[in-house]
């Protein structure tokens, strides 16, 4: 990963993904932002990473719902990228892994 | 700030095309009011109510704004053909009727086709490089017209099939472009999703508490005191929906009583609260939702002219059709309710079967209507296992009209009948029952022939004796004519009376009816007689006190205590008594609210704005972390939705 000043154009800092959990779905703005623990990035440990301390993520919705909510649930693992790149604060979730849930 | 850049260029005639939220909705409270053939033609003889009539104007209101629209569109869609000879021809064309992607500055090249820096979008972008000649001007033409004839065809079916019953939609034709006025600084999800202030201010959810119908009348059977009062011939109360001076409680199941019993749709449970309700509002003003809120889960499919299917959080589904409806099954239909059925109509009703209809009612069955019951059929079979009563002022029974004039038989009363109408139907009946009457008068003047023949004995005697014997037989024979004269007067007033029906002293017949019971004598509703509670006199405190304790009342707590209350109101009584039960408890809190709250001065981006000044390489305080590093303030994802315009305070 480079290490030098960021040009703030999407893609021309590389383009990382993640993988996460989503932990909280009540966002303030209501534009259906939620707070996602991103494996390899956030401390697994959720006291000394609270939920609340955790980016918001945007959810990229589907142009044949362009206002609708997301529909992940709290646990749910979702797939994204940042656009600050290697920044990291802002993730956007592009989609869920279907997944059998277990205790 | 603006929309980040983002500008709805539309021209007027794409809004125009466009889908747009309606204005107003509303019901018609007129069902039997429609244009028809001859559109806006309603009777000056109609009566209308200022509700009705509120309707009326804004049906017509309605109508005359789509008429102007249809007159519109067929100017456009007339101009057309003109309008696309000059746009091919290469001159530019009105830049009000552009549409689907043409600047208005738009030129045509040789061959009919446009250039790539021609084509527009709508967010006023201009389009990527676009292979020369792959979107012909006569294609894009001919989607612009077909788009506009089928606009045209739809306002004209809209236009002829115009109503005023059912739902009215006031459309907005002046549409403006996005984003609308009233979604400004609000998320771009729906707002019933969003829920809160954003959802109550929806315009379906205002709607849907507006139209919500209560108070629809429950078919009773039988009369009730209540229906009886409304329906007395006096008519003194019923148009009252509200008896004036009285309580409030008794005015208020005055109104609810009118109908005896009435039910009411259930208003909307909507308590949606974010992120639980997935919902989708459209253009137009659809709106689907799928609401997980703990407690007030529902699915909710709602049309913009204000028809909806809810489903409730205890699973009460509520359809509510503005446009009327239609139930169509090819095969077998089956309806099964377990609980109480109620229909009600506020027009005519009808059951049309081509087989055979049947009722039936265990528990008993009740028809009870205002004014005429009428049954027609070939045959009528009444039968009753056990009593059979026919009750009224007049009973015809196309041959006897009773009570009529009755007359002596041998075998006790009877009354006369209609022997026009016997003899249409009956006339061998009828020639029975002539020779009987004819038999009858040949007796009466039998009895006559009888009394005009001892008359004459009795002047022959008379004659006869006052001439040829002695004064004192001549008496006794005058004594005995005058006594035989006196008994033919007796028989001359009893054919006369026998005729007209009246029957001598002692003669006539007696007939022993039973006793009333309870419940077949008639309960005088003192709700139906005004004077009741005008009345001051002791007599009528203790009228009052009797109709009030019925026991019809003392089962109702709600009608026992307004009439209580109304007893109290006109001083009968000091006092309601009884009194209900446990004390009256007052709510106690020892929490005070703040005059005012504190004023927190919380950091927003606008702090920030403007205010620091770095270099993206300097280091951080010992660390191996630049300012370049750090998250840009200007575009964190909390404050970068493009419609907020306003510093957001996290």
């Amino acid at each position: 990963m480079e290490s030098g000043p960021l040009s703030h154009q999407l893609g021309f800092d590389g383009f990382i993904w993640f993988i996460g959990v989503v932990e909280g779905l009540d966002d303030p703005l209501k534009v259906g932002r939620s707070k996602v623990r991103i494996f390899g990035w956030h401390d697994k440990d959720t006291d000394s990473l609270s939920t609340d301390d955790l980016p918001w993520a945007y959810a990229l919705v589907p142009v044949t719902h362009a206002a609708q909510l997301p529909t992940y649930r709290i646990g749910d693992w979702v797939v994204g990228f940042f656009l600050d790149s290697r920044l990291g604060q802002q993730p956007i979730i592009t989609g869920v892994l279907p997944a059998i849930q277990q205790a | 700030m603006g929309c980040n850049g983002f500008k709805d260029n539309r021209t007027a005639a794409e809004l125009q095309l466009a889908p747009a939220k309606p204005l107003l909705r509303n019901t018609a409270v007129v069902g039997n009011l429609h244009f028809g053939a001859a559109p806006g033609a309603i009777s000056s003889g109609v009566s209308l109510s200022s509700a009705t009539h509120a309707s009326v104007r804004d049906a017509l209101a309605a109508k005359s704004s789509l008429s102007t629209l249809s007159s519109s569109m067929t100017d456009s869609l007339q101009q057309f053909d003109a309008q696309s000879s000059s746009l091919l021809s290469g001159r530019s064309f009105n830049a009000d009727t552009s549409v689907f992607g043409l600047a208005s500055t738009a030129t045509v090249q040789a061959g009919g086709f446009f250039s790539a820096s021609d084509l527009t979008q709508m967010s006023g972008m201009k389009a990527g490089a676009l292979v020369a000649g792959s979107i012909a001007a006569v294609t894009l033409l001919a989607r612009r017209k077909k788009k506009l004839v089928n606009l045209t065809a739809r306002v004209g079916v809209a236009l002829s099939a115009f109503s005023i019953a059912g739902a009215l939609v006031k459309e907005n034709y002046n549409r403006t472009p996005y984003p609308l006025e009233e979604d400004l600084d609000l998320p771009n999800c729906s707002r019933l999703a969003q829920g809160d202030e954003a959802a109550q201010a929806d315009p379906i959810l205002i709607d849907k508490r507006k139209f919500t119908r209560t108070g629809i009348g429950v078919a009773v059977g039988k009369p009730s005191t209540w229906t009886r009062h409304v329906t007395s011939r006096t008519d003194l109360l019923k148009g009252f929906t509200a008896l004036p001076g009285f309580s409030s409680a008794l005015n208020m199941v005055f109104k609810d009583r009118k109908n005896q019993q009435t039910w009411s749709e259930p208003a909307t449970p909507y308590a949606a609260e974010y992120p639980s309700n997935k919902a989708t509002q459209t253009e137009s003003g659809h709106a689907v939702e799928f609401d997980d809120t703990p407690g007030a889960e529902r699915i909710h499919v709602f049309h913009r002219s204000g028809s909806c299917v809810e489903m409730h959080p205890d699973g009460k589904v509520v359809t509510k059709l503005m446009g009327g409806g239609y139930i169509v099954a090819e095969a077998d239909l089956h309806v099964s309710v377990k609980g109480v059925c109620h229909i009600s109509v506020d027009g005519d009703a009808n059951i049309y079967t081509k087989g055979k209809l049947d009722l039936q009612g265990d528990e008993g069955i009740n028809i009870h209507t205002k004014k005429d019951f009428n049954v027609f059929a070939k045959n009528i079979n009444l039968r009753a296992k056990a009593k059979s009563t026919l009750d009224g002022t007049i009973i015809d029974l196309r041959y006897v009209t009773l009570p009529g004039i009755p007359v002596v038989t041998t075998s006790g009363i009877a009354p006369t009948l209609n022997m026009a109408a016997m003899k249409k139907d009956f006339p061998e009946i009828h020639g029975q029952v002539c020779k009987a009457v004819l038999e009858h008068k040949v007796e009466m003047a039998r009895l006559k022939a009888g009394v005009i023949a001892k008359n004459a004995t009795i002047e022959t005697k008379a004659a006869l004796q006052g001439a040829a014997i002695g004064p004192t037989q001549a008496a006794a024979a005058v004594a005995e004519g005058a006594a035989m004269i006196a008994q033919n007067v007796d028989t001359m007033a009893m054919i006369l009376k026998l005729q007209s029906g009246i029957f001598p002293t002692g003669t006539a017949p007696k007939f022993e009816f039973p006793a009333l019971t309870a419940e077949q004598e008639p309960v005088e509703n003192p709700l139906g007689n005004p004077l009741a509670y005008i009345a001051t006199t002791s007599a009528a405190a203790t009228y009052r006190t009797l109709f009030f304790d019925t026991p019809q009342e003392m089962g109702d707590v709600e009608l026992y205590q307004a009439h209580q209350q109304t007893q109290l109101l006109l001083g009968d009584i000091e006092s309601v008594e009884p009194k209900l039960g446990g004390a009256k408890t007052t709510p106690v809190t020892g929490i005070v609210a703040p005059a005012s709250l504190p004023i927190v001065n919380y950091l927003d981006r606008d702090t920030y704005r403007g205010n620091f000044s770095s270099d993206p390489e300097q280091t951080l305080g010992g660390t191996s972390f630049t300012y370049g590093e750090l998250v840009d303030s200007l575009s964190r994802a909390d404050v970068a939705n493009p419609h907020i315009t306003e510093p957001v305070t996290i």
